[in-house]
């Protein structure tokens, strides 16, 4: 198994607010995913957004409390609708030949105070990948 | 293996001699794509199972599926060098508030084509089948990345 891509809609009609949005995490360079090392997260876990709940949350890009993988990037988030069909992001460009983790795709919701409340419609989002 | 969605066609691999290598083997045993010996390939094709393949495979614990597809088969010239793997494309769909997510499809197409140097270009010419055996042809100097329609 390789070549694992993520992509998602143009564009998704959450109501999120002024400048709010659905983040997914970048790297400078190389695989976008997050690998699942223990430096940046427990065993079996991730990295979760801190904050105080109902009120405020610190952004992917967060210089001290960001998520550790990608905090310290120079374009640390983007909209997740970057990335469609047409433009897949590399999760991870590794070959797995025997069960493993693969690297994972870091997706944060931003919330603006004049976002619209309330249940939201489904987006799909799609993994690819290739194997023989 | 357990295959999920379960795997519509099998590659078999032709050799110069004259003998063949099958992704599954008479016991029902599995071959991997990378003890194919590509210095002796002649050909190579996908294709689909009998029924009395399905029944026999899946007694053996492989998830594989007979449908009447046609096959599709590749003879290799000198300097082709052969491009065959499977694509899978899963979409879930995630939902606010509580980040409900669930897997709404699995596709598979199977990719077969070869790659050659023309003029000190590498070119690529791919064919991606879907499990209903329809097929889409992509010819260019990079590797095409079709998905299922």
């Amino acid at each position: 198994m390789y070549d694992i891509k993520f992509y998602g809609p143009s564009s998704i009609d959450w109501e999120l607010g002024t400048g709010g949005e659905v983040r997914v995490g970048q790297r400078d360079s190389g695989d976008h995913g997050c690998p699942h090392d223990t430096t940046y997260h427990g065993e079996d876990q991730y990295a979760q957004a801190s904050g105080t709940e109902g009120e405020t949350g610190y952004p992917i890009e967060d210089g001290t409390n960001g998520h550790p993988y990608y905090r310290t990037q120079t374009t640390p988030v983007v909209d997740v609708t970057t990335y469609t069909s047409s433009n897949k992001m590399q999760v991870d460009s590794n070959e797995y030949t025997s069960a493993a983790k693969s690297k994972a795709v870091v997706l944060q919701v931003k919330v603006a105070s004049d976002a619209t409340p309330g249940a939201k419609s489904a987006v799909t989002f799609t993994f690819e990948y290739s194997e023989i | 293996m357990g295959y999920n969605p379960p795997l519509v066609y099998y590659w078999k691999a032709f050799y110069h001699d004259g003998t063949e290598l099958a992704q599954f083997d008479d016991e029902g045993n599995e071959h991997l794509f990378k003890e194919i010996d590509q210095s002796k390939l002649k050909g190579f094709g996908w294709f689909p199972f009998t029924y009395q393949q399905e029944a026999f495979l899946k007694s053996r614990g492989h998830n594989v599926r007979a449908l009447p597809l046609p096959s599709y088969v590749l003879w290799l010239k000198p300097g082709q060098r052969l491009i065959a793997f499977r694509r899978h494309f899963l979409s879930l769909s995630i939902q606010t508030p509580v980040g409900v997510s669930s897997l709404t499809s699995h596709k598979v197409l199977y990719v077969l084509g070869w790659q050659e140097t023309i003029g000190g270009r590498n070119m690529q010419t791919l064919m991606y089948i879907d499990e209903e055996g329809n097929v889409e042809l992509s010819s260019s100097h990079e590797t095409a990345k079709k998905e299922p329609v």
